[in-house]
């Protein structure tokens, strides 16, 4: 049943239980620019030109500026605003709303009242998308709230891997970014989502993310974010229904200045023989705050579930949490989880030095030994993008 | 010729607990030089003081390394001066793999000799992808630990226990390498079993006992003797006495 306005205009006084709660009437929710990005949206691995991928969006404050797919793909997908998807298919009735309730939280119900924009990104049946899809949400003007629906439809025995960059222009130092996004994974599809965010210190990020997966279906989702933030909060949801999928929850977070981070995922295993991962490495810095959620709960049988929470602080002024969770409501599946917050290991970083590094330098890789990003497994495409990332953000803030 | 090493009266601390007890110990550039000694006689020890490991706290007595007072010396200051060890239980490090070691060192001491040494010592491509000394076997350490220190190129090399958990198969092969690097060059050798001196052939054998050099002098008697009679003959033996 559809939910009421007076519902939605309810929720939105509703915080959300995790994260610093945000007064939305303190940022403007019109306006906005149409204007292209600069080069810096390659910092979030977005290729300006759309070279070398098989179809990409952007959208900049609140206007789509571009939905288009490259001609040897166009039987494989489709890639439209959200606002046209919707217009166009009434059957999304179905999926809309259906992974992530309007009702959550104030900001939930804000996009579902004065969202604007998002994208739909539907992989047709069969359809194996070998080049990665790219789509890039950008905050160009200052203190706007940008609040965007996106849903992500693979449909059955699909394939393809996703990368998302969001980003602030750089002197755009205030704002807050709301990015409702619901998955739905057909029955053998296959989904790698990577999302790798570039904020700037006085903005604020609240991701809403609602994953529906079915029987043989696999969604790899990575998180990236190196760089200040002023506060992010965000508890992606995952449903495995059926039997045989595979899901996994990566996070690669660097708190610094005084970030808040508050980051984690549920994943709730139904049916038969999951398997569920969800693996965290954080690194605090300066004065920044991170908790590290990470639930898996299961019903059925023969489940497997892992959870891995690893922190890692440079600064006493930090703080990290590491929340793991654990609720199995069957006997015969096997959840597990580890977590260790410490400080680099003094001696690994003599052992460094004695191969002739400084104690920086030393540091320096172990930190970013810390951060691997071959824990995502991601394709080697994209783990290569990955990794330049990284290097970027380790070399600009350390 | 100056000697690389001089070490006079060296006595150093960790965590307030004696390890070393005024050694003395020369070693002459172009030389190799085996230590030997029982478990815990301050082998281990005296190797990551003289590298200047800032767990070894120095009391009193003198290192000279190349003519120069490096007593205070931190560390990496030692390492760039040419001095390199050979770990006898590297720490693992997560996600560092050796192959990101290599490349460094590599771009450093711009070596090309890397690939050599990779070969050489047979350590597999497998190897140089996995973190290092992570789930790595006792031979594997030891080939790693060789390969970075031999692609350091130092003037000395202070091997500690470079045959302890090696096969016999491993041992010549690294014994081999090791050699063939060695010509020339000067080196500590520090060896509880002695297999490794087979293929190294020091010039002279210092025996620690105790925290302290109890007597050095030809490596091959050296060895016989403490083959046939054991390590507590060496604390017996008069020449110890007056060390």
């Amino acid at each position: 049943m559809p939910v009421r306005d007076d519902e939605l205009r309810e929720a939105l006084r509703k915080p959300c239980p995790y994260g610093p709660d945000l007064d939305l009437s303190s940022y403007l929710t019109e306006g906005g620019s149409p204007e292209s990005p600069g080069p810096e949206v390659s910092a979030v691995g977005i290729a300006p030109g759309g070279e070398g991928r098989a179809g990409s969006f952007l959208q900049v404050d609140h206007s789509a500026l571009y939905a288009q797919i490259q001609k040897m793909y166009e039987d494989s997908l489709e890639i439209l605003s959200f606002e046209e998807a919707v217009r166009r298919y009434d059957w999304l009735e179905e999926y809309v709303w259906k992974a992530v309730s309007p009702t959550a939280d104030k900001y939930t119900a804000f996009t579902a009242l004065r969202g604007k924009g998002g994208y739909f990104i539907r992989v047709l049946e069969g359809k194996e998308v070998v080049l990665p899809l790219q789509a890039c949400l950008y905050l160009r003007t200052r203190n706007l709230l940008q609040a965007v629906h996106n849903l992500i439809l693979m449909e059955r025995d699909s394939s393809a891997q996703l990368l998302t960059g969001c980003l602030t222009h750089p002197q755009t130092d205030r704002g807050l970014h709301v990015g409702v996004s619901e998955f739905y994974l057909k029955r053998g599809s296959r989904l790698t989502f990577t999302m790798v965010h570039h904020w700037g210190p006085k903005v604020d990020v609240r991701p809403r993310t609602g994953v529906v997966m079915e029987e043989g279906s696999t969604f790899v989702s990575n998180y990236v974010c190196l760089t200040p933030v002023a506060s992010l909060q965000a508890y992606p949801r995952v449903w495995m229904r059926g039997r045989k999928a595979s899901a996994a929850l990566n996070s690669i977070l660097y708190g610094r200045g005084t970030s808040q981070l508050d980051l984690g995922g549920w994943i709730e295993m139904e049916g038969s023989q999951h398997r569920a991962e969800i693996l965290g490495r954080t690194v605090t810095a300066d004065e920044a705050r991170v908790v590290m959620r990470a639930r898996i709960s299961c019903s059925g049988r023969d489940h497997v579930g892992h959870v891995e929470c690893n922190g890692l602080m440079l600064s006493p002024q930090s703080e990290i949490s590491a929340v793991p969770e654990l609720v199995s409501r069957s006997s015969t599946s096997n959840l597990t989880h580890e977590a260790a917050v410490g400080r680099l290991n003094e001696e690994q970083v003599l052992y460094l030095m004695s191969r002739g590094l400084g104690r920086k330098e030393a540091e320096d890789l172990l930190i970013r030994g810390f951060l691997d990003v071959r824990i995502l497994k991601l394709p080697e495409f994209l783990q290569q993008q990955v990794e330049r990332i990284v290097s970027l953000a380790m070399g600009r803030g350390m | 010729m100056e000697p690389i090493l001089e070490v006079r009266g060296l006595r150093a601390v960790v965590d307030g607990r004696t390890v070393l007890r005024g050694v003395d110990l020369t070693i002459p550039e172009g030389e190799v030089h085996a230590l030997l000694g029982p478990n815990a006689s301050g082998k281990s020890s005296l190797a990551q003081a003289l590298l200047g490991m800032p767990t070894f706290q120095v009391v009193s007595g003198t290192i000279r390394f190349k003519g120069r007072d490096i007593t205070s010396l931190p560390l990496e200051e030692r390492v760039r001066m040419g001095m390199a060890l050979m770990f006898q239980n590297p720490p693992a490090v997560r996600g560092v793999k050796l192959g990101d070691i290599l490349r460094i060192l590599s771009e450093r001491t711009g070596s090309t000799t890397i690939a050599r040494l990779t070969s050489q010592l047979q350590v597999s491509e497998e190897l140089l992808h996995r973190d290092l000394n992570y789930g790595f076997s006792g031979g594997e350490k030891k080939k790693a630990e060789a390969l970075q220190v031999l692609a350091m190129n130092p003037d000395l090399l202070i091997l500690d226990e470079p045959d302890s958990g090696v096969d016999v198969e491993n041992l010549e092969l690294m014994g081999r390498e090791l050699s063939r690097f060695l010509e020339g060059k000067s080196a500590l050798v520090i060896t509880h079993t002695s297999h490794i001196l087979k293929y190294l052939k020091p010039k002279q054998a210092h025996v620690m006992i105790e925290g302290r050099i109890a007597c050095h002098g030809d490596p091959e008697k050296i060895l016989e003797t403490i083959l046939a009679k054991g390590y507590e003959w060496c604390k017996k033996c008069p020449s110890a006495m007056t060390s």
